[in-house]
C-alpha cells in the first residue's frame, strides 16, 4: 500500500519542477527515439540490401563447380557442372517449396551500331528463373526473332525501347565468336541490383544455348530459393565438402562484406546514442541531486515521522523513474512512428545509385522496426535513468534527519 | 539489560545519565550533560530554557533522531541508545513517536487529508477503510474538515500547525514530541493550537513533551522541565491554565 502512495508522492514530486523535468525527460527522449531510429535504418540497409542479393541476383544458395569459382570474373564456358539435374534434385528436396534454377553467364558485349558495352549475360529458362527471381514480367515478344531483356541500367544508356534491334557479340563454349546484330530488345528489368540493372543482359535458353554453342542440361551456376532463408545452410552441408566438386554459396556468405560494414555503422550509432544516453542520466542524476538538496528538510521531515532510509531511496528513485518512464515512452513512440514512416515510405537516395556503377546501394531504403528495437530502446533508456538515479536516492537516503531538519527553507 | 519494575509500565521515555557531546576533545560541547528524566503517558511537558539550553537536543534525544553519547534512552520499554540502524531508529518514530515542527514541515504535494493520510500510510498498522476513518476523525477533531482538499500554500499557519498535530496523533503514538510549536504563530492562532494539544492530550490521552519560549503555551503545561547548559536546573508540576482558544 505504502509503494502505491510513494508512487503518487513520486509523481506529484516529479512534476514541482516542471522545466527540469521537461529537461531530462526529453533527453531520455531524444535518446531512446534515435536509438530506435538509428537501429531500424541500420537494420533496413541489412534488410534491404540482402533481400536485393536474394530476390534478383544469387537467392539463397549459389552453388557453382569448384574450379569455375577461381575464374569466374572471366565468366569461363568450359567448366560446367558435370550432373545438374541430381545437384537440382538435391536442392529441392532440402524442403518442400524449393525452387531452383540453373543459368549459364558468359561474358558479352551489347550494342547500338555507335557504341559497345561489355557485360554480363546470362541464359535462363525465363519461367524457373521468375519463380526464383521476382524480377518483373520478362515479356515475350511475338515473332520467331531472337530476343533478349536487359538491365534497366543498360537500357538508360542505350536509350532501348522494346522492340529495339540490338547488336550482340560473345565467345561460344568453344572459344569462337558469335554475334547476332539484331536481337530485339524485348522489355527492361529493373531489380534495384546494379549487377543486374547496369550490367546484365538475359537471354531466353531457347536462343542463348545455340548461340553460345550450349548442349542440354548445361549451365555454370545454380541457385535455389527455400521456403525459410535459414535452410541454406542445411543445403551448404548436404552438398559442399572439402574439395568437392561444388562451392556453395549461402546468402549469409554473399553478404557477409556489407554486413560487415554495417556492424561499424551500428557501432557508431551506438557511440552517439550512448553520448545522449550519457546526457539524459547527467539529467537524471542532475534532478535527482538537486530535488533532494532543495528538499532536504522534507526529506527530514519524512524521515522524522518514520519513512525508513530504504523507503526515501525507493522514493527519490521512483520519482527519476517516473520522468524516466514517460520519456522512455515517449521516445520510443516517436522513434516507433518516425522508423515506421520510413519502413513504408523508403528512404529515397536517387543521386546515390549511379548508372555503370556496382557497388550494392538501393536507390529506397525501407527501415526495418522490429518490436525487439522498440524494447530495446526503451529499456536502454529507463536502464540508464535507473543507474542515474541511484546515486542522488543513495544520498538522500543516507541524510541524517537532525541535519536534514536544519536546513533552511 | 534494563528490568522494567510494574511501576514503568507508564512509563514512556526513561534517560538515566544521558549525555550528548559533540566533538569530543578540545572543542567539546556537551549539549545534554547526565540528565535523568522519565516522561509518564498522558504528560504534557514543557522544557523551557534560554538557546543553546540542549532543549532541541533533548527532544531529539527523546524522539529517536539522535543518541546520547553516554548514559541510556529507553523509548516505550525498547533501550534505544546505540547500536541501532537508521532503518530501525526511523521504524521506532514510525510506531511510537509523532513530531511537530516549529515551520509546520507539511509536504507541499500533499493536500490535508493526505498528509495525515500518508503518516499512516508509513506506519502500516492500519487498512485502507481504517485509514479513511481515521483521517476523516482526525479532520474532524481539528476542524478541518472542509479544507480536507487544500495543500499546505492554501492554508493557513494555523491550519498547517492544525493538519501537522493531526498527522502526529493519527497514528496514535506512546509520545508526541513538538519543537516551538507556537513560534510561528501569531497570539490568538498559538492560543488556538495550545487549546488544540491540550485537547488532544485530554481527550486521546497522548502524551506531549514540546520545547517553547511561549509564556503562554508554558502556562498550560502540566510539568515545566527547566533546561541550562544541558543540564536540568528545575522541575515543577502545576496545575495548567484553563483552555482559551478556539477553531479557526
Amino acid at each position: 500500500m505504502i509503494d502505491g502512495y510513494l508512487f503518487r508522492l513520486a509523481v506529484r514530486n516529479a512534476l514541482r519542477n516542471r522545466r527540469r523535468s521537461l529537461f531530462t525527460l526529453t533527453s531520455i527522449l531524444l535518446g531512446v527515439s534515435l536509438f530506435i531510429v538509428s537501429r531500424s535504418f541500420v537494420d533496413g540497409i541489412d534488410a534491404t540490401l540482402i533481400a536485393i542479393e536474394v530476390d534478383n541476383e544469387s537467392a539463397h544458395v549459389r552453388v557453382v563447380p569448384r574450379d569455375y569459382l577461381a575464374e569466374e570474373d572471366y565468366q569461363p564456358l568450359d567448366k560446367p557442372f558435370p550432373d545438374t539435374s541430381a545437384l537440382a534434385a538435391t536442392l529441392s528436396a532440402v524442403a518442400p517449396g524449393t525452387r531452383v534454377v540453373d543459368r549459364v553467364s558468359f561474358a558479352a558485349e551489347v550494342g547500338d551500331g555507335r557504341r559497345i558495352l561489355r557485360c554480363r549475360g546470362l541464359v535462363v529458362d525465363r519461367d524457373a528463373y521468375r519463380a526464383v527471381f521476382p524480377v518483373g514480367e520478362m515479356p515475350v515478344p511475338p515473332g520467331e526473332e531472337p530476343y533478349l531483356w536487359g538491365g534497366a541500367g543498360i537500357a538508360e544508356t542505350f536509350r532501348w525501347k522494346p522492340g529495339d534491334r540490338i547488336f550482340l557479340k560473345a565467345k561460344t563454349r568453344r572459344g569462337t565468336l558469335n554475334a547476332l546484330d539484331a536481337v530485339r530488345f524485348a522489355g527492361a528489368i529493373a531489380t534495384g541490383h546494379p549487377l543486374v540493372d547496369n550490367y546484365t543482359i538475359v537471354l531466353p535458353r531457347s536462343i542463348g544455348a545455340p548461340f553460345l554453342d550450349l548442349p542440354d542440361g548445361f549451365a555454370t551456376e545454380v541457385l535455389a530459393r527455400f521456403p525459410d532463408p535459414m535452410l541454406a545452410q542445411a543445403a551448404e552441408a548436404r552438398l559442399e565438402t572439402p574439395d568437392g566438386p561444388v562451392v556453395v554459396e549461402t546468402w549469409e556468405e554473399r553478404t557477409r562484406d556489407f554486413r560487415e560494414v554495417n556492424q561499424i555503422r551500428r557501432a557508431a550509432f551506438n557511440i552517439v546514442v550512448g553520448l545522449i544516453l550519457l546526457m539524459a542520466a547527467a539529467g537524471v542524476a542532475n534532478t535527482g541531486l538537486m530535488s533532494a538538496i532543495e528538499r532536504t528538510r522534507e526529506i527530514g521531515t519524512l524521515m522524522a515521522i518514520g519513512l525508513t532510509p530504504a523507503r526515501v531511496r525507493r522514493l527519490m528513485t521512483i520519482e527519476s523513474l517516473v520522468i524516466a518512464l514517460v520519456g522512455a515512452a515517449l521516445g520510443a513512440l516517436v522513434g516507433s512512428v518516425v522508423a515506421h514512416h520510413f519502413a513504408v515510405n523508403g528512404l529515397h537516395f536517387p543521386e546515390l545509385q549511379q548508372a555503370e556503377s556496382v557497388a550494392l546501394v538501393p536507390p529506397v531504403l525501407y527501415f526495418d522496426l522490429r518490436l525487439a528495437t522498440i524494447l530495446q530502446g526503451a529499456a536502454f533508456g529507463l536502464g540508464t535513468a535507473l543507474v542515474a538515479a541511484l546515486w542522488p536516492a543513495f544520498r538522500a537516503a543516507r541524510l541524517s534527519p537532525i541535519e536534514a531538519l536544519r536546513e533552511d527553507d | 539489560m534494563h528490568t522494567e519494575t510494574p511501576a514503568d509500565g507508564d512509563i514512556v521515555v526513561r534517560l538515566e545519565k544521558a549525555s550528548r557531546v559533540y566533538n569530543p576533545g578540545e572543542n567539546e560541547v556537551r549539549a545534554m550533560d547526565a540528565i535523568d528524566l522519565e516522561i509518564r503517558r498522558g504528560e504534557f511537558t514543557a522544557l523551557v530554557g534560554p538557546s543553546g539550553s540542549g532543549k532541541s537536543t533533548l527532544l531529539h534525544c527523546l524522539g529517536c533522531l539522535d543518541a546520547p553519547t553516554s548514559g541510556r534512552v529507553t523509548i516505550a520499554g525498547q533501550d534505544v541508545t546505540q547500536g541501532l540502524t537508521a532503518a530501525q531508529r526511523g521504524e521506532i518514530r514510525n510506531r511510537s513517536i509523532g513530531f511537530i515542527f516549529q515551520s509546520f514541515n507539511l509536504i507541499p504535494v500533499l493536500t490535508a487529508y493526505e498528509n495525515i493520510e500518508f503518516a499512516l500510510q508509513i506506519n502500516g498498522t492500519l487498512n485502507a477503510r481504517q485509514i479513511r476513518e481515521r483521517v476523516d476523525e482526525m479532520l474532524a477533531l481539528l476542524g478541518l474538515t472542509t479544507q480536507r482538499d487544500r495543500r499546505p500554500n492554501q492554508l493557513s499557519g494555523g491550519q498547517q500547525q492544525r493538519v501537522a498535530i493531526g498527522r502526529a496523533l493519527a497514528k496514535r503514538p506512546a509520545l508526541i514530541l513538538a519543537d516551538e510549536p507556537t513560534a510561528n504563530l501569531d497570539r490568538k492562532t498559538s492560543e488556538d493550537i495550545i487549546a488544540l494539544m491540550r485537547r488532544m492530550n485530554e481527550q486521546l490521552g497522548a502524551t506531549f513533551v514540546f520545547s517553547t519560549h511561549d509564556e503562554h503555551l508554558m502556562g498550560h503545561a502540566r510539568r515545566i522541565v527547566r533546561l541550562t547548559d544541558g543540564r536540568i536546573v528545575g522541575e515543577e508540576k502545576r496545575v495548567p491554565a484553563p483552555e482559551s482558544g478556539s477553531h479557526d
